[in-house]
């Protein structure tokens, strides 16, 4: 059963200001268990996509639906459980009573509450720092807390916002292994970064977003399917791109030089015979597997051209 | 589970009212102003009604700023994701807590064993509660400060009956109208002294519908927009 249905899902913002859309016609469906990263240029609609799940933020056309309810109604809201960028929480509070806050809403005892706040500090490792107001906390504190507190409301669908920014390396690597766990246990999670080498480590699945379109939707394991070759020339760049792309449309302009997919029997050799036929000076060549940040590179590269 | 969700919902209004640090200031101020009052040699109860009135208005109007204001306070609310009514309820039964228990030490303190100890703390908190949800209406779009300092004009200028305040704005011009249909309408203190006076059932009645259509209005302002259908299902 689909946990997640996002269907032609377009929110315009309004401000004095001006107009300007957040998400345009976005439709992808997730199943339970699913570990979906979200991913794109500043801009491109990532918090608008999960402050609509959430329903922060109504859609101006199109429908979310989650766990069955439409995104918004108690239903859903019951289902997905949310970590802002930044997180909003009382600075007044102790992390302690934040979660007490939370798990009430969602307890069905007492004994039931104290389970809850005694897992979710265990989840973000949260129980050195729970005591203090949340007004002192380090930003890394607080996006654990916002963490703890959205898989407390959450019970199907999570939705992290640079949650695992900010983080030390130890907690970081600790809260990846939890993150898998969730998945693992069928919730659906769904985190927006920056950070892609994050996403591609955890995700089962990569959403890429540009201009508040979906660019891309693909399966982190396929990323080993993908080989590319990584040219970098010395002169202008931009010129070199420009006629090795003339050759490989399907090329990438990077800052040094291009990437092209080897696909289709193309290998480094035929890219190099024709850098020798164009007289191009070459600094380096290597082949790699694809990553994600050449996806979006690729995507972004790809609507600024469309543009 | 309704019990704790409500429950929730006024130990945070507690905690975010008490912690601030305008509330803690104007509670201060009250307190000053109390003194003040009780050792003023004139022996006047309707003095002391007017303080007691004056206090937990504007305590009430401060703390139910706090309460929904825009940021963590407002944003908990989604979070959470209680019943409609859970956050409005909880949070004005909160303010409740708070100015009747401000309003208890002023009653003690002013009036002791006074005939009326009792009713004037019964009508001084409804009344301050009705302005309170007044203000916790106005504080997500208007912002704490704004909507607390409202409060805090109706609560001081809230003595001041109709005929005064049609007096104080001039004959008959637009202005004069709005302000005494407005004074007719909100509930403001000098219906608690009329209930204290002359026992007009019908003032405590404006501030009973005032506390409904604050809860209602609140409830209205800060759930998202598809929370009132718990639909569609998804056709499996």
């Amino acid at each position: 059963m689909t946990l997640v249905a996002v269907h032609e899902a377009t929110k315009r913002w309004t401000r004095s200001r001006g107009r300007w859309l957040g998400v345009d016609r976005i439709s992808f469906e997730v199943d339970p268990g699913e570990i979906v990263g979200v991913v794109g240029p500043n801009g491109a609609g990532k918090s608008t996509l999960l402050r609509a799940l959430s329903g922060t933020a109504r859609l101006t056309r199109g429908s979310m639906v989650i766990d069955g309810f439409r995104a918004g109604t108690r239903g859903a809201r019951r289902a997905f459980g949310y970590a802002a960028d930044p997180p909003l929480m009382p600075p007044e509070l102790s992390g302690f009573e934040w979660l007490q806050y939370v798990a009430s809403h969602r307890a069905t005892s007492r004994g039931h509450r104290l389970r809850l706040m005694q897992w979710a500090l265990e989840l973000i490792d949260g129980e050195s720092f729970a005591d203090r107001r949340i007004g002192t906390y380090s930003r890394g504190m607080a996006q654990r807390l916002a963490f703890g507190a959205a898989a407390i409301v959450g019970e199907r669908v999570l939705g992290l916002d640079e949650t695992l920014n900010g983080i030390d390396p130890i907690v970081h690597r600790r809260l990846r292994g939890r993150i898998r766990e969730l998945g693992g246990a069928g919730r659906v999670v769904l985190i927006a970064s920056h950070d892609l080498a994050t996403i591609e480590r955890i995700t089962t699945r990569v959403l890429v977003l540009v201009e508040g379109r979906l660019a891309a939707d693909v399966s982190t394991a396929t990323l080993l399917d993908h080989r590319v070759a990584e040219v970098t020339v010395t002169g202008d760049a931009r010129v070199a791109a420009g006629r090795l792309l003339a050759h490989y449309p399907e090329g990438t302009p990077t800052q040094l030089g291009v990437l092209i997919p080897l696909q289709r029997g193309l290998s480094i050799e035929h890219v190099l015979a024709t850098c020798r036929e164009e007289r191009l000076p070459i600094a380096q060549s290597r082949t790699r597997y694809e990553t994600l940040e050449d996806i979006v590179l690729r995507a972004t590269a790809a609507a600024a051209e469309k543009a | 589970m309704t019990v704790v969700c409500l429950k929730a919902e006024t130990v945070l209004a507690v905690q975010l009212i008490t912690r601030h640090r305008t509330v803690r200031l104007v509670a201060l101020l009250a307190a000053v102003v109390v003194a003040a009052t009780w050792m003023s040699p004139r022996d006047n109860a309707r003095e002391a009604f007017r303080t007691v009135f004056v206090v937990s208005g504007a305590v009430a109007s401060v703390a139910a700023s706090r309460v929904l204001s825009p940021g963590a306070a407002l944003a908990s609310v989604g979070r959470a994701a209680g019943a409609w009514w859970h956050a409005p309820v909880g949070r004005l039964l909160g303010v409740g807590l708070v100015t009747t228990a401000t309003a208890s030490v002023a009653v003690v303190t002013l009036t002791g064993t006074h005939d009326h100890s009792t009713m004037l703390l019964f009508v001084s908190s409804a009344q301050a509660i009705g302005l309170g949800g007044i203000v916790m209406v106005l504080a997500p779009a208007w912002g704490a400060s704004a909507a607390g300092a409202i409060g805090l004009l109706m609560a001081l200028l809230g003595p001041l009956p109709p005929s005064t305040v049609e007096a104080m704005l001039g004959d008959g011009s637009l202005f004069e109208r709005v302000g005494v249909v407005l004074w007719n309408a909100l509930p403001l203190a000098w219906r608690g002294l009329r209930v204290l006076e002359e026992g007009m059932i019908v003032d405590l009645a404006v501030f009973a519908l005032w506390v409904f259509v604050s809860i209602a209005s609140a409830a209205w302002i800060v759930v998202p927009a598809g929370f009132w259908a718990d639909g569609p299902r998804r056709p499996s």
